[in-house]
């Protein structure tokens, strides 16, 4: 009897666990097909004649992007400054759908969406609960509480919400366009809001990353980090946060870093996306964030 | 039916056994896992090391054994809780979470605290009652 019970048990346990990790990781499900056209507020169209694209640069009549290369901490640091129309900063879901495991490559997406630069978003699919909102459409309403999420407005100003404090219509009424729900902050208000003891837990260690950041004068900053490899180490969540201070960072927010950080521009990728620091190579994820028409 | 003191020793020993075991994977999993911790899976080895080993080694001094089918519900729930903490360790590591977990927490619990009424009822009725 005993036996049996055990054999019965263990066999269900087993079974039940199998389950729970393929749901986890592989099987796919889609809640929701994104429809960008309805409420997708760019209406600027690109000028193919004043176009000027270099390995480093991407301008035209309405967007100026500008790639530096960083080396700091024995990392290689990806900095984007993006100057131009705040409407061309969006976001977009893998496979155009919001959903369970619906990922794709940074770069996938990016070229589905004709992105000129892109970074790896804030793989809202990995949670079951925390705001999404995309492009101005609701995707999901569930706060958790204490988390810090990136809100970006309609006129393109950034700021580091908590998602205990205010609630997602209240966000939309104030303009919230998307937001970005992974964290932490690295910056607010101009002072680094993370410490040593805030890594412990989350991820310590050096590793890829990827943020956002604002300037004052109201530049857009992507920065990606390469890491887990011998030619980088990677950072710190706190050195990431003093570094996007010293390139004078106003509000900066982390996302989605590890095998995920990618940064895409004019068409290639152009970090070292790696997983296990054993060559190169990109993870699917959820979302990107991106500069495109 | 009641287990016999030298079935609590092999408990025991299938104890200190299985506490090394979660102890050295929750190790090299968190060794292999590029600093970010999981309270779950580096302390998972604490379930089957103090409701296992501890209790067991508590009972074999005491003598007062369990019923067979008690002790069975019983390891059944350290071992469905050790899975859980594990799996939640492999989530939080990764990023990740999934509504499922909670059931191992629910089915071990309701398992442990089965045992556990089992137990006590076998008390009364193989120790308290005959000292009566």
């Amino acid at each position: 009897m005993k036996k049996i019970f055990n054999i019965c048990y263990l066999s269900i346990l087993s079974i039940f666990t199998i389950f729970v990790l393929l749901n986890t990781f592989v099987l796919s499900e889609v809640y929701q097909v994104a429809n960008n056209s309805s409420k997708n507020k760019t209406l600027i169209e690109p000028s193919d004649s004043e176009k000027t694209i270099t390995e480093t640069t991407y301008k035209d009549e309405n967007v100026d992007i500008e790639l530096k290369t960083y080396r700091e901490k024995d990392t290689t640091i990806y900095v984007a400054s993006i100057k131009g129309d705040s409407e061309l900063l969006k976001t977009a879901l893998a496979n155009n759908s919001y959903g369970k495991n619906v990922t794709a490559k940074t770069s996938t997406i990016a070229e589905d969406n004709n992105a000129i630069l892109a970074i790896n978003g804030d793989y809202y699919g990995a949670q079951e609960k925390g705001y999404v909102l995309k492009n101005g459409v609701i995707y999901r309403n569930i706060a958790v509480s204490g988390k810090e999420d990136l809100v970006i407005y309609e006129d393109g100003t950034m700021e580091i919400i908590n998602e205990s404090d205010i609630s997602l219509e209240n966000l939309l009424e104030k303009g919230a366009y998307n937001i970005l729900s992974f964290g932490p902050g690295l910056i607010i208000n101009g002072k680094i809001s993370v410490d040593a003891n805030d890594e412990v837990g989350k991820a310590m260690a050096s590793n890829p990353r990827t943020a956002i950041g604002v300037l004052k004068d109201g530049t857009i900053i992507f920065v990606v980090s390469d890491g887990r490899s011998n030619d980088s180490e990677g950072l710190s969540l706190l050195e990431l946060a003093e570094f996007m201070k010293n390139i004078g960072c106003v509000t900066a927010y982390n996302l989605d870093g590890g095998g995920s950080s990618t940064m895409y521009f004019n068409g290639k990728v152009i970090n070292n996306p790696t997983t296990s620091g054993r060559g190169t190579s990109e993870r699917s994820v959820s979302d990107i964030v991106y500069i495109g028409y | 039916m009641i287990l016999s003191i030298l079935d609590i020793k092999r408990t025991i020993i299938k104890y200190i056994f299985f506490t090394i075991f979660i102890l050295v994977f929750g190790q090299i999993y968190e060794h292999f896992s590029f600093g970010v911790i999981s309270n779950y899976m580096i302390y998972a080895f604490l379930i089957p090391l103090i409701l296992g080993l501890l209790i067991n080694t508590i009972i074999y001094f005491t003598k007062i054994v369990p019923s067979k089918m008690g002790s069975c519900l019983y390891n059944n729930g350290i071992i469905t809780l050790t899975v859980g903490s594990i799996l939640k360790g492999v989530l939080d590591i990764y990023g990740t979470t999934n509504m499922y977990l909670k059931i191992y927490l629910y089915a071990g619990v309701v398992l442990i605290i089965a045992g556990i009424i089992l137990y006590i009822i076998n008390i009364k009725k193989n120790y308290i009652f005959k000292i009566i």
